[in-house]
């Protein structure tokens, strides 16, 4: 449980931390756009290369931008085998290695399988990077600014931005009450670490009353805090503008970058 | 039950750069039917320790002994364990979930194998020793009580089980003064009968008053292990490690201070009554 | 800003007649029964009383996060039913809540302190200035950029009054806002109080413990819903009989005068804290 704490922001002072989040945010649509329309050798070693580069500009250790990878490891054995084995036949005539019934091991397949499981992991370590640089605050904000337009159909940009914030930072408070509610139900007997199935499926009742209860009672505590704090007293409040952080020449080029990133790649 | 621990060291984040080492190398001995205070600042792994007894987290090195088995060793009976300790979290009530009391009482004799007869039996007599009339709360909706009351249904979750060791993390946090009298009333009564009890608490007042034994976490590591009077003796000391002094042995301090020879055991109302009698029997004021 | 309504009046508080139940449950008893209530400005006030009687809620409608049932109540001259001035009235009456973990609104501690002064239109250039002053009177100051959920329980509770003193109330209520810390914790909010009552700042402490309430100018113990004792800490805190009568007991040392009176040995005045019991003992000998 405590494995969702490590997937944060970590405060930092490098090149990428002092960043604008709407710059990055930006240059990480750009980036996600690049890395799905990759499909080449070349395109892969300057995906590589890039995302080397955002580990050393967030000064984070290569092998940590995998993250939690490791977990999901099974994730991405599947993902190849799905691929590999059900790849629709028939496709330019590739090869096809062995065959049963509707399965068949094609050599297409498996470069479609490689091909999934490479942009997922790429894509997997920009946003780890992006997550681990920019405070949830900025992220929100990034977000508010980039969805400023809408308010022109009057969605309630600032309340949406508001709501994300407070969700995100309620994260770890919910991840170690689920994970002490766990404990204190395995104390009294439920079985979520059973090999049995029906076991497992029984013990989630006794873990998500609770956690439903907690989330409830919380969100009220907060409401009210909030409420006697002035919240609603202008609705029209732009969240933490007094402390936005300006846009720099630095954060106009990283997005510049990534654009020309997503263009080389999908120039190919 | 006795409890042993050998070397036992935890930490969260193992091996990796934010490590967070809970528990370094502790090792000590519970004999069966003890009364443990467990004390220590916000974070010096007293949560930690409790929870590895309970064979809730397993330790990175060490081992943990029930009755001389090792609980994390490969085959140990895992619901066996859960049946004979019994944890209670701070805000136990919290971790209600069921339609009725009886059935949210019932839920850790689920899989206990005992007939259904026995097993409603020990629900009533955990719902009455925490002061319930069986059947005026029975069926009732746990989510319909007060604060207090839901507390005590919960903890009444926990003793239907029988455990032979009791662990209570934080138990008196947001307690009236009745309700915390009713609390350590029913903990004194358990002890009595021969549960052993654990309590991790920050009111040295409540530890003095129960304990027969004090063990102090500072940074994961065990600094002190004796009877309330030996740990207390220094306030000095035990300002240090943030667990402060019980409110007799504080006055007897300041009397010491203000030149008073005082003895330095009491951390515990009745024994400083006891002394101040012994020491102005018949006092100037005397009528 | 408190000119325009009468903020001549030298109270606080001022309240009569207040009786409140939960409308969901129409058979409900009332949970404030006809309570009256006066607070002068700059005292420091201990409501005292055990779980569930009605200490919470009679909080809950000094800033109007209860509607006003029935009577009539005026905190920092403003009348709370006047549904225009409510947010003047939340901004001159600030509250410190119970649970540290559900108050913030941001994973930075000065984004947080910044909240209510955002909501209030304060200008930017003003609001950074306020804010490291907040965090100042609460010995916060070097605390900006941390994340609030990664400080102690008594360091959370202190950002939230922060938050609270950055914009200037003229009255501050501590809701049961050391029940959930540990003694360090509960020190340092009782710290802050003392400080905030010297500074000439009303402040009003709810409480169910009785240690707390020795603290300060004035007690009011609440039962049922109703005010059973109201005076000074030496007259209600040292009643026996009253403070049985709704489930708290006497500070240990009222509770050793009466134990050695029993025996005998007679102190000179009943003492409230350690240390007046140890001068009366010291006269003793």
């Amino acid at each position: 449980m405590n494995d969702i704490l490590k997937g944060r922001y970590i405060p930092g002072d490098s090149f990428l931390h002092r960043r604008n989040g709407t710059a990055k945010l930006l240059a990480f649509f750009m980036i996600l756009a690049a890395v799905l329309t990759t499909d080449s050798v070349p395109g892969y070693l300057l995906i590589a290369a890039v995302s080397a580069a955002a580990a050393a500009m967030s000064e984070m250790r290569p092998t940590k931008t995998l993250g939690q990878v490791r977990h999901l490891r099974l994730f991405f054995l599947m993902l190849f085998l799905m691929n590999a084995f059900f790849y629709e036949d028939g496709q330019a005539g590739g090869l096809v290695l062995w065959s049963w019934g509707i399965v068949h091991l094609s050599v297409p397949g498996m470069i479609q399988g490689t091909h999934v499981v490479l942009r997922i992991l790429f894509l997997m370590v920009f946003c780890n990077v992006l997550i681990r640089t920019t405070p949830p605050v900025q992220i929100t904000t990034a977000i508010e600014t980039l969805i400023a337009p809408l308010r022109l159909i009057r969605v309630p940009t600032a309340e949406v931005a508001m709501i994300l914030s407070v969700a995100l930072q309620f994260i770890p408070v919910f991840a170690q009450e689920a994970d002490l509610i766990k404990k204190a139900q395995t104390a009294r007997g439920a079985k979520f670490e059973s090999e049995r199935l029906r076991d497992r499926a029984a013990s989630v009742v006794p873990l998500l009353v609770p956690i439903f209860l907690s989330a409830f009672r919380r969100a009220d505590d907060l409401a009210t805090a909030m409420e006697a704090r002035g919240y609603g007293h202008r609705q029209t409040n732009g969240r933490g503008r007094s402390q936005r952080a300006a846009v720099q020449l630095p954060d106009v080029c990283l997005f510049l970058f990534s654009c020309l990133f997503f263009l080389v790649q999908a120039a190919r | 039950m006795s409890i042993e621990l050998k070397q036992v060291s935890c930490s969260y984040n193992f091996r990796t750069k934010q490590e967070i080492l809970a528990l370094n190398g502790i090792s000590m001995k519970i004999e069966d039917g003890e009364f443990v205070g467990i004390m220590g600042h916000t974070g010096s792994g007293k949560s930690t320790l409790v929870q590895l007894i309970a064979g809730l987290i397993r330790p990175n090195s060490g081992q943990v002994f029930l009755d001389g088995k090792d609980i994390n060793e490969r085959g140990y009976d895992r619901n066996n364990l859960h049946r004979q300790v019994g944890i209670v979290f701070q805000n136990p009530e919290y971790q209600l979930f069921e339609t009725t009391v009886a059935k949210d009482v019932a839920f850790g004799l689920k899989h206990s194998g005992l007939r259904k007869e026995e097993a409603c039996e020990r629900v009533r007599q955990a719902l009455e020793q925490m002061g319930f009339s069986y059947d005026d709360i029975a069926d009732a909706s746990p989510f319909a009580l007060s604060g207090g009351e839901k507390r005590r249904v919960a903890i009444a979750g926990v003793l239907a089980a029988r455990p032979k060791t009791l662990i209570f993390d934080e138990p008196i946090a947001g307690l009236d003064p009745e309700g915390r009298r009713q609390f350590l009333e029913l903990v004194r009564k358990l002890n009595r009968e021969g549960v052993s009890i654990l309590m991790v608490s920050h009111h040295a007042d409540s530890i003095c008053a129960c304990a027969e034994r004090v063990l102090v976490l500072e940074q994961g590591s065990l600094v002190l292990d004796g009877s309330p009077k030996a740990v207390f003796a220094d306030l000095e000391r035990t300002s240090r490690l943030h667990i402060g002094a019980s409110q007799p042995r504080q006055i007897a301090e300041l009397l010491i201070q203000s030149g008073i020879p005082f003895s330095r055991d009491i951390v515990r109302y009745e024994d400083l009554l006891d002394e101040l009698k012994n020491r102005w029997k018949g006092g100037t004021r005397c009528e | 800003m408190d000119k325009m309504v009468g903020g001549e009046s030298m109270e606080a508080v001022k309240g009569s007649g207040i009786s409140f139940r939960y409308e969901w449950d129409g058979s409900a008893p009332f949970v404030l029964d006809g309570l009256s209530i006066a607070i002068e400005k700059g005292q420091f006030v201990a409501i005292l009383g055990p779980n569930g009687c009605g200490k919470s809620t009679l909080a809950k409608h000094l800033n109007a996060l209860l509607p006003l049932q029935s009577g009539s109540l005026t905190v920092a001259g403003l009348d709370v039913r006047e549904e225009k001035q409510v947010w003047e009235l939340r901004r001159l009456c600030g509250m410190v809540f119970q649970n540290p973990e559900n108050q913030f609104v941001s994973s930075v501690v000065e984004e947080d302190v910044a909240f209510g002064l955002e909501n209030y239109d304060t200008p930017p250039n003003e609001i950074p200035g306020r804010v490291s002053r907040a965090l100042e009177q609460v010995g916060m100051t070097g605390f900006e950029k941390r994340s609030p959920h990664l400080l102690s329980g008594g360091q959370k509770q202190r950002i939230a009054l922060a938050g609270v003193l950055a914009m200037e109330p003229e009255l501050i209520v501590f809701d049961e806002a050391t029940a959930m810390l540990d003694p360090v914790g509960r020190e340092e909010i009782l710290e802050c109080m003392k400080i905030l009552a010297q500074r000439g700042k009303t402040v009003i402490m709810i409480t169910h413990y009785v240690e707390e309430a020795v603290e300060a100018d004035r007690v009011i113990l609440m039962n049922r819903g109703t005010i059973l004792a109201d005076g000074k800490p030496q007259e209600v805190l040292t009643s026996r009989e009253l403070l049985e009568q709704c489930g708290l007991s006497v500070p240990m040392p009222v509770q050793l005068y009466d134990d050695l009176a029993k025996l005998g040995i007679r102190l000179g005045h009943c003492p409230l804290t350690k240390e007046e019991l140890v001068e009366e003992l010291c006269q003793l000998n």
